[in-house]
C-alpha cells in the first residue's frame, strides 16, 4: 500500500508548485551525539539483567528535526532519559551541545516533554511555568514574562490561573510543551509530544515544531506515529528492541526502490498511450485522469508526449515508499504494524556484569 | 542558588495549598486553648500546665508535619514524575534535595511561628512581659528541631516508601530525647558493648539540646551558649543528614 | 560506573563531596553534641514529672500502657538518684515520682523497695519511705518483702525494735518468706524486752531449720532468755526431743549433756 507522500497537501501558499526538500547545511559540531550508549536494568531481587538499550550511535545535527521511531518498547524514552541524566548508562557516552550527557551544564538550554506529563497539581500553568524558567536559570521577572508568552503561545491564556489538577489530558500537554520551551531552549526533547491531543491541536504542535525549525532550533521527536514523524522529520532513527535497526534521511531510507510518479490531465478524451509506455496505470477521476507510471524516470518523456499531443498537464507527483513501508519491511515477522516481537532476554548472572560495562 | 530557591519556594507553596497543614495548625491552636481547661485541676500550676502543654503541642506540631507532609516529600515525586520535570533542567540533584529540605523547614517554620505568636501572647498575658525571652527562645529552638527532623525526612523519603519513612523518622524522633539515657546507660555497660552504645547516642539527633521546656516552666532564659550551640548542630546535623540524602540519591534510577 | 564518562566522573564527584561534608558536618555536629553534654547544665531528668499532679492522673493519660511508663519513670528515677546521689544528695523529687511509678504499676516491688529505703536513708525522708513502703505492703498484701524492709528500716532509721518486732513477724508469717525473716523477728523481740514473744520465735526457728549451727544458736538465745526460770528445764527436755541434724555442733550446754531426757 504505497501512500502517496503528497507535498501539494501540506503547502497552504503554493497549490502547485512541486516542492523538493533542498539539502540540509549541517554545523560541524552536532546537536547531540551518541556512541555505542546502552542501558541495562537489574532486578532488585532477583539479579537478573534486562537489557532495554543495546549500544546505539547517532548524531543529530543543529537546526533539524530528528525522529526517534520505534515500536512500543524500543528503548526510545530510556535512551532520552539517558541524554538527560534522569538514567546513568550502563556503556558508551554521549553529549548535548557539546557538552557530556548526565551533567546538570548539558542540561542547560534543553527543554524536555516527558510523555504523558504530570505536573503539580497544585500549581497554575503559569506558576508552574515560573517555577520552569527558575529552574532554567532565569530570574522571576523574565520568567514570568516568558510564561505569560508560552501559555497564549500554547493555547492556554483561558486556563493560566487554574490550578493544573483541573486540566484535561491535552491541557496538560499543551502545559508540558509550554514548560518545555521555557527558557528558549537551542534543544528540544519531545516524547510523544502530540498525545492526547485533538487534531486541532496537533496541528498546532506541527506548525509550533515547524516554526522553532526555522528558528535554528534542534528538535528530538520522540514517537511511534509514523505519521508524525514523516511530516516533521529530516533524519530518523528507528529503534527496535533496544538495538539500531535504522538512521539517517527520510529521503535515503525512503530511496533505493524504484519509484513511481502520478500525472493528472485534464480530461479532453480518452488518452490513449503509445507502446512504448506500456505499464502506465490510466484511471478517469472526476473530469481528470490519472496516470501512474511504476517508474519515476520515464515521467518527463510521458510529460512531453501529453503536451505534444494536447493533452494539460495538472500535476506531476512523485511516489515514494512511505515510512510505514519501512517500518513493515524492518519489522517484519511483527505480528502487528508497530508490534514487535520480543528479543530473546539476555539473561546473564552476576560473573558475567563486567563484560557489559 | 535560584534552583535551590526555586524548590524551595515549590515545596512550600504545595504543603501551605495543602488543607492538611491548616487541619495541623488548627489542632493545635485548638490544643492550646484547650490545654486552659486543665488549669482548675492543676493545684494552682494553670499558668505552668499551659506554657508546657503549648510547647509540647508545638513540638509536636512538628513531628505531625513531617509525617504528614516531610516523608512522602520526594517519594511522591518520583511516584508521579513530577521529578523528571525538574531534573530534565540544569538542576544538579544534590540542589534538589537541598531545596526540598529548605522548602519544609520554612514550612514548618511558618506553622511553628503562626502558633508561637499565639503561645507567646497568651504567655505574656498569664506571665507579663518575663515570658517573652523564655518562650521566644523555646520556639526558636523547636524550630531548629524542625530544621533536623526536616532533613531526615528528606533522607528517608528519597530512600523508601512514605509509611517506612514514618516510621523510621518517628522512631529517631523518639530515641532522640533519649541520647542522655543512652549515655548514662553506655558508662556501665562492658567494654565494648558501652563504646557502641554511646557512639550510637552520639548519631541520634540530640533533641534534648533544643528542648528548652524545664526552664521555661520556671521563666528561665536558656544561656546564649546553648542558643549558639543548638543552632551550630541543627545546622551541622541537617547539612550531615542532606549529604547522606545525596550519596543515596545521587546514581538513582528515575524511570 | 564508567570513569571515561564525564557524567560519571561527576556523579563521583558529587558523591565524593557529599561523604566529605557529611563526615565534616557529621563531626561537628557530634562535637557539638560532647561539647553540649560536657559542659551544658544537664536537663533534670524528672523535669517533665514535676507538673503531674499524681501517678492516677498519668495513668488515665497512658491509655493502657501504664506499665510501661512506669518503666520508662524508673529508668529516670534511677538517673535522677544516681545524679543527686553523687552530687548534692538531696532527692526533692524522689518521693513523688516513686509514688507516680508505684500508682503506675502497684506491683513494682523494686520501686518500692529501693525508692523507701533510699529515702529512709540518703534521703532522710523517714516518713515518706514508710508510707511508700506501706503503700507496697497494701498494695502486695501476701508478700513479705514489704514488711520485712519496714521492719528493717524502723530497725536502723529509729532503733524502733518494737515495730520491727512486728514487721519481721508479719514478715516471717507471709508464704514463701525465707528463714531469716523468723530470725530478725526474734532477734529483734529479744532486744526489745519481749522474751516470751522472742522465745517462742527461736522455737520456731530451732524446730524448722535444717542448719544445725543455727538450730544451735537458736537453742542458745533460749538459754539466755530462760535462764534462772522454771522454763529452762522444760528447754532441755524440749531440745532432746528435736530430731538430730547433720553437722558437728561446737560448744554444746554441758547442763543439756548431763541431764537425762
Amino acid at each position: 500500500m504505497t501512500d502517496r507522500l503528497t507535498v501539494l497537501a501540506m503547502s497552504r501558499t503554493e497549490p502547485s508548485v512541486i516542492q523538493v526538500p533542498g539539502p540540509r547545511l549541517e554545523t560541524s559540531r552536532p546537536a547531540v551525539h551518541v556512541e555505542g550508549l546502552g542501558k541495562d536494568f537489574r532486578h532488585p531481587w532477583t539479579q537478573r539483567i534486562k537489557t532495554a538499550v543495546h549500544e546505539i550511535s547517532f548524531e543529530v545535527p543543529e537546526g533539524g528535526v530528528f525522529g526517534l521511531l520505534g515500536p512500543n518498547g524500543a528503548g526510545k524514552t530510556t535512551t532520552l532519559r539517558m541524554l538527560l541524566g534522569l538514567l546513568p548508562p550502563t556503556r558508551g557516552q554521549a553529549s548535548l551541545l557539546g557538552r557530556p550527557a548526565g551533567t546538570p551544564e548539558s542540561r542547560q538550554d534543553v527543554g524536555f516533554l516527558p510523555e504523558n506529563p504530570y505536573f503539580y497539581d497544585h500549581l497554575t500553568a503559569l506558576e508552574f511555568l515560573e517555577f520552569s524558567g527558575e529552574l532554567a536559570g532565569m530570574s522571576r521577572g523574565p520568567a514570568r514574562a516568558q510564561a505569560r508568552e508560552l501559555v497564549e503561545r500554547v493555547g492556554l491564556a483561558h486556563a493560566a490561573t487554574t490550578r493544573m489538577r483541573k486540566y484535561s489530558k491535552g491541557m496538560l500537554q499543551r502545559a508540558g510543551l509550554a514548560h518545555a520551551l521555557m527558557g528558549r531552549p537551542r534543544l528540544l526533547f519531545l516524547d510523544e509530544p502530540m498525545s492526547g491531543l485533538d487534531p486541532i491541536g496537533r496541528r498546532e504542535v506541527v506548525d509550533l515544531v515547524r516554526e522553532l525549525k526555522a528558528q535554528g532550533t534542534t528538535i528530538v521527536f520522540s514517537s511511534h506515529i509514523l505519521h508524525d514523524v514523516e511530516v516533521l522529520c529530516d533524519r530518523v532513527a528507528i529503534l527496535r528492541a533496544g538495538r539500531m535497526q535504522a538512521t539517517g534521511t527520510l529521503d535515503t531510507l525512503l530511496a533505493g526502490h524504484s519509484a513511481g510518479a502520478e500525472i493528472l490531465v485534464r480530461s479532453t478524451g480518452t488518452v490513449a498511450l503509445p507502446p512504448e509506455f506500456l505499464g502506465v496505470g490510466i484511471e478517469a477521476i472526476a473530469g481528470r485522469t490519472r496516470l501512474t507510471l511504476p517508474d519515476a524516470r520515464r515521467a518527463s518523456a510521458l510529460v512531453a508526449w501529453l503536451a505534444s499531443h494536447g493533452h494539460e498537464v495538472i500535476s506531476l507527483t512523485p511516489e515514494r515508499r512511505s515510512l510505514e513501508d519501512l517500518f513493515m519491511e524492518l519489522f517484519q515477522g511483527a505480528h502487528e504494524v508497530g508490534g514487535d516481537p520480543e528479543q530473546p532476554r539476555v539473561e546473564r548472572r552476576k560473573a558475567d556484569r563486567r563484560s557489559l560495562a | 542558588m535560584s534552583a535551590i530557591l526555586a524548590v524551595a519556594r515549590g515545596t512550600f507553596r504545595e504543603a501551605v495549598r495543602d488543607r492538611v497543614l491548616f487541619l495541623v495548625v488548627g489542632f493545635g491552636v485548638a490544643a492550646l486553648v484547650m490545654s486552659r481547661v486543665l488549669a482548675p485541676i492543676a493545684l494552682g500550676e494553670g499558668d505552668r500546665v499551659t506554657i508546657d502543654l503549648g510547647l509540647s503541642t508545638l513540638g509536636l506540631l512538628g513531628i505531625v508535619i513531617v509525617a504528614l507532609v516531610g516523608t512522602g516529600l520526594v517519594h511522591k515525586e518520583l511516584e508521579r514524575r513530577t521529578i523528571h520535570v525538574v531534573l530534565s533542567r540544569p538542576v544538579s540533584r544534590a540542589s534538589y534535595l537541598v531545596g526540598k529540605w529548605l522548602g519544609l523547614s520554612g514550612t514548618m517554620a511558618v506553622a511553628v511561628a503562626a502558633m508561637g505568636v499565639i503561645l507567646l501572647a497568651v504567655a505574656v498575658w498569664m506571665r507579663g512581659p518575663q515570658a517573652v525571652g523564655p518562650v521566644t527562645q523555646a520556639v526558636f529552638l523547636l524550630a531548629l528541631s524542625n530544621m533536623v527532623l526536616a532533613a531526615l525526612a528528606v533522607l528517608f523519603s528519597s530512600l523508601s516508601t512514605p509509611v517506612l519513612s514514618v516510621v523510621y523518622t518517628l522512631g529517631l524522633y523518639a530515641t532522640g530525647f533519649w541520647t542522655n539515657d543512652m549515655r548514662d546507660f553506655a558508662a556501665v555497660m562492658p567494654g565494648a558493648l558501652g563504646s557502641l552504645v554511646r557512639g550510637v547516642s552520639f548519631v541520634m539527633p540530640n533533641l534534648e539540646l533544643f528542648n528548652l521546656r524545664p526552664q521555661v516552666a520556671h521563666m528561665e532564659s536558656a544561656p546564649t551558649i546553648q542558643l549558639v550551640l543548638a543552632l551550630g548542630y541543627a545546622l551541622a546535623y541537617a547539612a550531615a543528614v542532606l549529604a547522606l540524602a545525596v550519596v543515596a540519591f545521587e546514581r538513582r534510577e528515575l524511570k | 560506573m564508567n570513569l571515561a564518562r564525564p557524567a560519571d566522573r561527576r556523579n563521583l564527584m558529587s558523591i565524593g563531596i557529599a561523604l566529605a561534608t557529611f563526615v565534616v558536618c557529621g563531626t561537628l555536629a557530634v562535637g557539638q553534641a560532647r561539647w553540649a553534654v560536657a559542659h551544658l547544665p544537664r536537663p533534670e531528668p524528672l523535669a517533665e514529672l514535676s507538673y503531674y499532679p499524681s501517678g492516677t492522673w498519668l495513668g488515665q493519660a497512658a491509655m493502657g500502657d501504664a506499665t510501661a511508663w512506669s518503666d520508662l519513670l524508673w529508668l529516670r528515677a534511677v538517673q535522677y538518684y544516681g545524679m543527686h546521689r553523687e552530687t548534692d544528695n538531696t532527692f526533692v523529687q524522689m518521693g513523688h515520682v516513686f509514688d507516680v511509678i508505684t500508682t503506675l504499676d502497684p506491683q513494682f516491688q523494686n520501686a518500692y523497695v529501693f525508692g523507701g529505703t533510699s529515702l529512709c536513708q540518703e534521703g532522710h525522708q523517714f516518713a515518706a519511705g514508710v508510707r511508700l513502703l506501706e503503700k507496697g505492703a497494701r498494695n502486695n498484701p501476701t508478700a513479705w518483702v514489704y514488711p520485712f524492709e519496714l521492719g528493717f528500716v524502723h530497725y536502723l532509721g529509729k532503733r524502733n525494735l518494737t515495730r520491727a518486732t512486728f514487721e519481721f513477724a508479719q514478715a516471717a508469717r507471709q508464704p514463701n518468706s525465707p528463714d531469716y525473716c523468723q530470725r530478725f523477728a526474734a532477734w529483734s523481740g529479744q532486744r526489745a524486752g519481749y522474751e516470751v514473744v522472742s522465745v517462742e520465735l527461736w522455737r520456731q526457728v530451732a524446730e524448722t531449720t535444717d542448719n544445725a549451727v543455727l538450730r544451735e544458736k537458736a537453742i542458745q538465745h533460749m538459754r539466755e532468755l530462760l535462764k534462772g526460770t522454771v522454763e529452762a528445764r522444760r528447754l532441755e527436755v524440749w531440745v532432746h526431743t528435736l530430731k538430730p541434724l547433720a553437722g558437728v555442733v561446737p560448744g554444746a550446754n554441758p547442763a543439756a549433756r548431763g541431764s537425762g531426757s
